[in-house]
């Protein structure tokens, strides 16, 4: 089954790409994720506060 | 049974509608799944707006009508689509052999991270859904400009501009609210206008599906960043609002996803399924036809090589299905983007002074650290991009890009037009001024799609599966972190824990209670619309209603009521009757703007025609109805029932009055006890008659009525006699108007 669009062209992936090309790229992708995430984690940290304060009322009103 | 008629009428028109763009897609060539899908919506809610403009500004918009007129164009075009050699089965069985190819690759290539995001949208859809169904249209924008049009349309059967001195926005184009009043005209009903969102949140998956798609991702890539799509915070919170962000990003998405399509096949419908996107895009924001226009511009050099019916179409959609908006703006207001001014200081849209040193606002440091280190406006339905984008589409864009530029002419190099529109898009959102920014972020959510894409690029470079596996894993996690942010939502609140308590303890009410868990305003302006609605949902006839408030909480889209039976006083230029109930919203500093005739609250308190219903505890919001409003049993027994939930401690303080009552003079009372006597008067236990006041009012009231006794609640009547009553529990006084004696000054 045919599952690229023409003109993409999925084969040359997985060749002449080696391990360092990946570490790039996930150091590129997970600093950038790291740095952003360690910036605004209390905005996230302060609903699963907020979820579990919720979820426990509900459990045991 | 009238609900379920309506359902089922908006439902076959629906489906009529799209079953016929269906076949027309199939008919003109439709070549894969994704845009067989896109065009058909786009096409579809294309044929809706049309509709109803043309019956709103006929002043013919009525469900009727609007049934007839789509089903007559929808069985039109199933007919000209199944001209030979083509029959509809044969179309249908086409389109659904492909669908089926499809749904099966699906099925094969999916994995464990699919599962997972597909069954945390599952249950994130649920969610928005359950809030959409319990409660009411509660964002800030819906309430104060996004609404009130659509009910009042709904209302007058017209299409009319509303009062721009009030609001400024009600001049702003307004297909996206259109859509939204496709189901609510025929439900007549406020309960699921917040529920249209979430339609075009799934059709936007397809859209970004088809886009990656585009960009040469797999099946299985593709659909993993459809599903990252659907967890852009600012998405998921609006999908149960009536903001239009999301519709918006939809169309512009569509437009770009046919402009790449007309590009690569050169076919008429991809073209006509951009001019139509394109067309509804700029009816729907004015910052559209600036981000839509080079779309446009790209596809002309084909769309010139075809025959020329199809440039005189292409432009025909673009101009009637957004032009209606500016013309109106044209001939009414004199200036077709009312209320944008190029010339002036934040171009009049935006308060605050705008930049439009464009350099200077790209590369201004302080609203670039707002939008990573802050990702500003996130947990409202302003903003919030999310941690995929911020964390992997911004750094994906610029390796993307980089990649792209360095190319050779090819592939690579046409998707620099998908990229780049994040530059115009981010331009737009670094434009507003400081002040406004926080607001903003929201106007850009189709840069989310982009980057999104982009990271869909970078992953597909990674050749290790554990290196895959593991980006995999953070997408899930971060995924689950944006639909947390619903759970601490305020602006508007997804929390549910008192739906499900009052469902438990048999609690039947307005669903305009639960503004109470929304932000203060709205908490304070649910003591006047939730006695309204209870008051008028069942009448004949629902009320007319005044409101005045602080321009800032000039909210009228509750004043219509849950089943939209009210008016809007203040909206009607020639009332032909006086308002049957007065609502005010009285800021910390006494502030109230008037639209229209001017009645303040001193007046209706004086009036004994009318009386105070309900107040919020603080200084904020009161609601006076007519008399008449009260007569209604069911209408008693629901103002009981809500007095009893908010003032148990007032029910339980009034219960030994009726016996402490000398005689049956007229009860003035204000606050908790106040409460507690007007729900024994209405459950018939108390004969006198008890009028409530505001706090501090209570010898204007007296004396506004002329009474020369009555009693008082808690302290006597100034500049009466009074005395107190014997009364366990409660002072009450007696207070006997002191006469003039003889002679006395």
């Amino acid at each position: 089954m045919r599952t690229t669009p023409p003109g993409s062209t999925p084969e040359k992936q997985g060749t002449g790409r080696g391990r360092a090309g990946d570490f790039i790229l996930l150091a590129l992708l997970l600093s950038s994720a790291a740095v952003h995430y360690t910036a605004v984690r209390e905005v996230y940290l302060d609903a699963f506060r907020a979820m579990a304060l919720a979820v426990r009322t509900a459990l045991f009103p | 049974m009238e609900l379920t008629f309506s359902i089922l009428a908006v439902v076959a028109t629906t489906g009529l509608i799209v079953a016929a763009h269906l076949l027309l897609a199939l008919r003109c060539g439709a070549d894969r799944v994704a845009e067989l899908v896109i065009v058909t919506g786009t096409f579809a809610c294309a044929q809706i707006v049309m509709s109803e403009i043309i019956l709103g500004s006929m002043g013919a918009l009525y469900p009727g009508l609007l049934t007839i007129l789509n089903s007559v164009v929808a069985l039109a075009i199933i007919a000209a689509s199944s001209r030979n050699p083509s029959t509809p089965r044969s179309l249908l069985r086409r389109g659904a052999r492909r669908i089926t190819v499809v749904a099966g690759t699906i099925r094969d290539v999916t994995s464990w991270h699919h599962a997972a995001l597909a069954f945390l949208a599952l249950c994130t859809l649920l969610w928005v859904a359950a809030a959409v169904a319990c409660l009411p249209p509660r964002g800030v924008d819906d309430l104060t400009y996004h609404l009130p049009p659509v009910f009042e349309y709904i209302a007058t059967h017209r299409i009319t501009l509303l009062p721009v001195e009030l609001r400024l926005q009600f001049a702003y184009p307004q297909n996206a609210e259109l859509l939204f009043l496709w189901p609510t005209i025929f439900l007549h009903s406020q309960q699921f206008v917040d529920g249209a969102n979430i339609v075009f949140l799934l059709f936007s998956l397809v859209i970004v599906y088809g886009l990656a798609r585009e960009t040469g991702r797999r099946v299985e890539e593709a659909l993993f960043i459809a599903l990252l799509f659907f967890f852009t915070p600012v998405l998921l919170i609006q999908s149960g609002s009536n903001y239009i962000d999301l519709i918006v990003a939809t169309f512009f998405l569509a437009a770009l996803y046919c402009t790449l399509r007309f590009l690569r096949t050169a076919h008429p419908l991809s073209a006509h399924g951009a001019a139509t996107a394109i067309g509804l895009a700029c009816g729907m924001k004015y910052t559209m036809p600036f981000l839509l226009l080079p779309l446009f511009l790209v596809m002309l050099p084909p769309l010139s090589r075809l025959p020329k019916r199809h440039l005189a179409a292409v432009a025909a959609s673009i101009l009637s299905l957004g032009g209606w908006w500016y013309l109106r703006n044209a001939l009414q207001l004199g200036n077709p983007l009312y209320p944008m001014n190029f010339h002036a200081d934040g171009m009049g849209f935006m308060a605050g002074k705008g930049e439009f040193n464009l350099l200077g606002s790209l590369f201004n440091g302080k609203k670039w650290a707002w939008l990573y280190l802050r990702d500003i406006g996130i947990g409202t339905h302003d903003g919030g991009f999310g941690l995929l984008f911020w964390g992997f589409g911004t750094i994906s864009l610029i390796v993307v890009v980089t990649r792209s530029l360095l190319s050779r002419p090819g592939t690579e190099k046409r998707m620099l037009l998908i990229w780049l529109q994040t530059i115009p898009m981010i331009a737009i959102l670094l434009l507003v001024p400081e002040n406004e920014f926080p607001f903003a972020p929201r106007f850009s959510v189709p840069a989310v799609a982009i980057g999104l894409l982009a990271f869909g690029e970078l992953l597909s470079l990674i050749t290790a599966t554990r290196h895959r596996a593991l980006l995999h894993l953070a997408c899930t996690i971060f995924a689950l972190h944006s639909v947390i942010l619903l759970a601490d939502a305020k602006s508007p609140t997804y929390r549910l824990d008192r739906v499900f308590s009052d469902r438990r303890h048999g609690i039947e009410s307005s669903e305009f209670a639960y503004y109470q868990d929304s932000y203060a305003a709205l908490g304070r302006w649910s003591h006047a619309w939730e006695p309204l609605d209870l008051l008028t949902r069942n009448a004949r006839e629902g009320a007319a209603c005044y409101i005045a408030a602080p321009k800032g909480l000039f909210l009228t889209a509750p004043l219509y009521g849950t089943r939209l039976q009210n008016r809007v006083w203040n909206f009607d230029p020639a009332p032909a009757r006086s308002p049957d109930a007065f609502v005010y919203y009285q800021g910390g500093n006494g502030e109230v703007s008037y639209l229209g005739s001017k009645v303040t609250l001193d007046e209706v308190v004086a009036h004994p025609g009318y009386l105070l219903v309900s107040q919020s505890p603080e200084p904020g919001a009161f609601l006076f109805v007519n008399r008449s409003l009260l007569q209604d049993r069911r209408a008693h027994d629901d103002l009981a029932a809500f007095y009893q939930r908010g003032w148990p401690d007032g029910i339980a303080a009034a219960r030994v009055v009726p016996s402490c009552l000398e005689d049956g003079l007229p009860v003035i009372a204000s606050g908790s006890a106040g409460y507690g006597l007007m729900a024994q008067k209405l459950s018939g236990k108390l004969h006198n008659d008890v009028i409530l006041a505001p706090p501090g009012w209570e010898r204007r009231v007296a004396e506004a009525r002329n009474f020369s006794a009555c009693y008082s609640i808690a302290a006597p009547l100034a500049g009466y006699d009074a005395r107190a009553l014997p009364c366990p529990g409660i002072r009450i006084f007696k207070n006997t108007r002191k006469t003039k004696r003889y002679g006395e000054i």
